[in-house]
């Protein structure tokens, strides 16, 4: 699955300012954040630093207050065909999976693609099918999602997002659901992804996939970036006592 | 890292879409000219028919009798009072009829989960019976069965000083020597002790010590102190006698207020054991478990275990389902019990005022629904646990 | 050891189950006798009325007259009138045909997998046709007015298309109820507050009274519309709430996914939200077509015919003795059969419907 080309110097997403109440709790204190196309971000940090705010805010999921959201080149507004046009540019993977139980997998994927008008319904059913195989449950199509297990579900997750074609992948701790043992499978998936030049911003707790994958890891606390950094960096050399302090407690 | 320094106090207003904003204006328009589509219609034919606008007729003079009244009323009085014998009457029935439900429902409910299958299935059976027929067929059956039921040129004896006739029911009466003010000081004197009683009980309990049952004590020292004053003042008891098929002596209530008072009790108690049946099934059977393993009797842990988070349980729906008898109360219009709709009907028939007529309809009808709701959601929440 | 095989203790049969229930303990033993006593001994009398001095045949008033039991030769005789009210006897086919189809279309409509785009156009279709059916005037059919209809047929009629006709009105009244916009969603509680909190026969009766005011003369509905408009915005409130409910119950993740998916709100709710949440809430929506059957009984307060009123009318006749309680105990039958039917016929699905995909 090949990126889809967007203007070198255009970066994918550009974050400016950006604060978000909840009523008085202010959850995002002026963030600032610019990703390249192509670009691997793993935001990481301890609960309720403002991490899966930061990324539901990128698709809008939650209307920022103040500062600006631009995605692609679109800037985010409340105007509705503008938000759908920019969900359609950005794909997400859900903590829960969210699939739609009364769907079929095969339905699942091809849903959005058709009812936006972006495909027939056969060009969505091609299309799904070999995203289905390329996330390797091609063989569950014709199953409902109760029958699938965690870690087959998230992965047609990524599979339905993937299919309305999206330049920018969002997830939103996609293995804090699932079994030990299938955290593994989802991870391959993604880092297949990565691979294959997709842009992605990815909360996680997983920093093995970090290390391995992203091109910058981003720390976050109380709202705020703390520390953004190449891998290496982060890692071995962390800058601020925050960082330090979040690393020991996971690095047991 | 960020802009600190630029983030405003508190949170601004999330910017409204324009699209939203259209669509709502378009939906208050749409109402707004049908609103003012009927206005003009009404007034036209208002105008057209010469019928009267305004509340003057509240202070006309009635003109007609009701059977069944809480407080006196004779032709001579206004409309105003009239509609006012309908409110009482209604609010009294509802809450005679809730009381009795209550009490009988939670028999029921209990009697559903016996062990004895006999008593089961009896429960079931009635549960069943009430909840697939319409409440206002039982009223009518009832209200038809009442003259067949009864002896003809006599009257039966229900209960130790109850009589029953073709004429009605009499139950008997308490006949107090006091002045009606006496009676009013003696009862808000009673109140207000009692309620001292509960609140020095309530702080006691609140700083952790243990309290000496002051609520049971002062109840019962009240509760004395009204049985001697009431032997010793001389009050009598007033028991009905049959004369003919009429019944002299005693409270008298009309066999239309006997009917519904039936009819609707069985009615809603089916609803009510419904209720109680599902709070004690919800309450986990770990309790119950629990109890047991702790040594405590199955009736100790009824009582002291399941009853009270069942009664946290089912206070939303009993609540519900008070405010539906109140609703349902409006049934007795279809056997002549004058509550409040049968009044208005009377009284718009005679009018012909209808819109005036709907908006009392609608305004009492709004304000007995909002003061139930907001008297039992107090309640409500002083149900539940750990919550102010 | 031996490696003798432990059988567990035979578990007793049924009839001992019973018989330990009824009497096991001194409490129970008291209360069955208790029991048994007092349905005893209202119970017989009961059916030495009901049954062994009752009067089936002839259907004839003589037979009454002369008989201490109940008068079920009544009920045979009127019962066609009861159940069909004065519906010219000659067409009784049609109201006969319509709660055929009525009922039909109710229970199809219950179950998930007819949720398809075909059953809006069968609904469509099918009200307009009961009311040719039983109005007639075309197609070689004779006129009969709505004051001639009733019993049975006028039951199933407003309950089937108040219900029908509320449904779509629910369904947006509980979307605007949790809309975003604070307009549409005031006023969509209004309106569900204000009817939730009148009786429905003050309903009926403001609906009675007052659309002749509001209504240009040549606009206004018959009594037959007028109750039905008011039992259809009762159960527009009803329903709506309903409704809501099942939409509460949704994980909300839900609709999060097909708004990251780039889905409108319309689509949404369409294609996502409410194919979930009214499967969810089944079981309310049959309880409340249940009670709305039983509010149709209502309408004998305005004045229209349902199985209450009919039943009274038939009593009316001065050829009869007027046994009240046999005509009730047989309305009260057809109403139970109905309720209690829809209501099995209800657990039945949800039974199907919790069973995963």
């Amino acid at each position: 699955m090949t990126a889809p080309a967007t203007s070198p110097d255009r970066p994918a997403v550009t974050l400016h300012g950006l604060h978000k109440w909840y009523g008085d709790y202010h959850a995002l204190r002026g963030v600032d954040l610019s990703v390249a196309a192509g670009e691997r971000i793993v935001i990481c940090g301890p609960s309720g630093s403002g991490k899966s705010t930061l990324i539901r805010c990128i698709n809008q999921l939650e209307r920022h207050q103040a500062g600006t959201v631009t995605v692609d080149g679109a800037e985010a507004t409340a105007e509705p065909r503008r938000l759908q046009a920019i969900r359609r540019k950005a794909g997400m993977v859900f903590q829960g999976f969210n699939l739609f139980p009364h769907l079929t997998v095969l339905q699942n994927c091809t849903l959005a693609p058709v009812q936006s008008g972006a495909a027939s319904p056969g060009e969505a059913e091609a299309l799904a099918l070999s995203l289905l195989a390329r996330v390797r449950v091609a063989d569950q199509a014709h199953k409902h999602p109760a029958q699938l297990s965690g870690g087959q579900q998230q992965r047609v997750a990524i599979a339905r997002a993937l299919c309305m074609q999206p330049k920018i992948m969002l997830f939103d701790e996609p293995t804090s659901a699932l079994d030990p043992e299938m955290v593994k499978e989802v991870l391959d998936t993604m880092i297949e992804l990565a691979r294959d030049g997709m842009t992605m911003l990815a909360v996680t707790h997983e920093m093995g996939f970090a290390r391995q994958v992203a091109d910058r890891v981003v720390f976050m606390d109380q709202g705020r970036i703390v520390e953004a950094a190449t891998p290496a960096d982060f890692f071995d050399r962390p800058q601020h006592e925050r960082t330090r302090a979040f690393l020991g407690q996971l690095l047991h | 890292m960020t802009g600190e320094a630029l983030a405003p106090p508190r949170a601004p207003r999330t910017p409204i879409a324009f699209g939203a904003l259209a669509a709502q204006s378009a939906a208050v328009a749409l109402v707004a000219a049908f609103v003012l589509l009927v206005v003009v219609t009404t007034v036209s034919n208002l105008e057209l028919r010469g019928i009267p606008v305004g509340f003057e007729f509240l202070g006309d003079r009635a003109g007609f009798k009701i059977a069944d009244t809480v407080i006196a009323f004779a032709p001579d009085d206004s409309y105003l009072r009239a509609i006012a014998v309908g409110v009482t009457n209604t609010l009294f029935l509802s809450l005679l009829v809730c009381l009795a439900a209550t009490a009988v429902g939670v028999l029921l409910g209990v009697a559903r989960l016996s062990p004895n299958p006999l008593l089961a299935a009896l429960a079931t059976a009635w549960v069943e019976a009430v909840r697939n027929i319409p409440p206002v067929l039982l009223l009518v059956f009832l209200y038809a069965g009442w003259s067949q039921a009864m002896p003809v040129g006599g009257a039966r004896e229900l209960l130790p000083g109850v009589l029953a006739s073709v004429r009605g029911v009499a139950v008997p009466k308490l006949l107090s020597t006091w002045p009606a003010g006496g009676l009013v000081l003696g009862l808000v004197a009673s109140g207000a002790v009692l309620g001292l009683a509960a609140v020095v009980a309530h702080r006691a309990a609140q700083r952790g010590e243990r309290a000496p049952p002051y609520g049971r004590l002062v109840l019962a020292v009240v509760a004395l102190a009204w049985v001697a004053a009431v032997a010793l003042g001389g009050w009598t008891i007033e028991l009905p006698h049959p004369r003919g098929d009429d019944l002299v002596g005693g409270a008298r209530l009309t066999p239309e207020f006997a009917t519904v008072f039936v009819g609707l009790t069985v009615y809603t108690a089916g609803f009510i054991a419904e209720i109680v049946r599902s709070g004690i099934q919800a309450v986990r059977r770990g309790q119950w478990e629990a109890g047991r393993a702790l040594g405590l009797t199955e009736g100790q842990v009824l009582r002291r275990v399941v009853a009270p988070q069942t009664l946290r349980v089912i206070t939303p729906p009993m609540t519900s389902q008070y405010i539906n008898t109140v609703k349902n109360s409006t049934l007795a219009i279809a056997i002549g019990y004058s509550e409040f709709m049968t009044v208005m009907g009377t009284v718009i028939n005679r009018t012909n005022q209808p819109l005036e007529g709907t908006l009392v309809i609608v305004a009492v009808y709004m304000t007995i629904n909002l003061t139930l709701a907001a008297g039992l959601n107090l309640l409500n929440r002083r149900a539940q646990p750990g919550r102010r | 050891m031996t490696d003798a095989v432990l059988v567990p203790p035979r578990t007793p049969p049924r009839a001992a189950r019973l018989l330990s229930g009824l009497f096991g303990s001194p409490l129970n033993a008291l209360l069955t006798l208790l029991v048994l006593w007092a349905v005893g001994s209202a119970a017989a009398p009961l059916l030495k009325w009901a049954i062994l001095d009752a009067v089936l045949f002839p259907a004839e008033p003589a037979a009454c007259r002369d008989a201490h039991g109940a008068c079920w030769s009544f009920v045979v005789a009127k019962g066609s009138q009861i159940l069909f009210g004065i519906y010219p006897i000659e067409e009784r086919w049609r109201p006969i045909l319509v709660s055929a189809v009525l009922l039909a279309l109710l229970v199809h409509s219950l179950r998930p997998a007819a949720w398809r785009p075909p059953l809006a156009i069968i609904w469509a279709l099918a009200l307009p046709a009961t009311f040719l059916l039983m109005y007639g005037g075309v197609g070689g059919l004779s006129y009969v007015a709505t004051t001639m209809w009733g019993g049975l047929p006028v039951t199933l009629i407003l309950t089937v298309t108040a219900v029908g006709a509320a449904f779509p009105l629910a369904i947006l009244l509980a979307l605007g109820r949790r809309s975003d916009l604070p307009a549409i969603r005031i006023l969509c509680t209004l309106f569900i507050e204000l009817t939730r909190a009148l009786p429905l026969l003050s309903i009926l009766f403001i609906a009675s009274i007052l659309l002749p005011l509001l209504v240009p003369e040549w606009l206004l509905p018959d009594k037959f519309f007028r109750a039905m408009i008011a039992l259809l915005l009762f159960a527009a409130a009803y329903l709506a709430e309903v409704v809501r409910g099942g939409l509460q119950a949704l994980p909300p993740g839900q609709a999060e996914a097909a708004q990251a998916l780039g889905l409108g709100y319309w689509q949404t709710q369409r294609l996502v939200v409410l194919p979930q949440a009214l499967g969810l809430v089944i079981p309310s929506l049959t309880n409340t077509i249940i009670v709305m059957i039983k509010n149709t009984s209502l309408v004998l307060v305005v004045g229209l015919f349902d199985l209450i009123s009919s039943g009274r009318a038939a009593l009316a006749d001065p050829e009869w003795s007027s046994p009240a309680m046999e005509t009730y105990l047989f309305v009260a039958a057809i109403y139970f059969t109905l309720c209690f039917g829809f209501g099995r016929f209800a657990s039945g699905l949800e039974r199907q419907t919790r069973t995963p995909a």
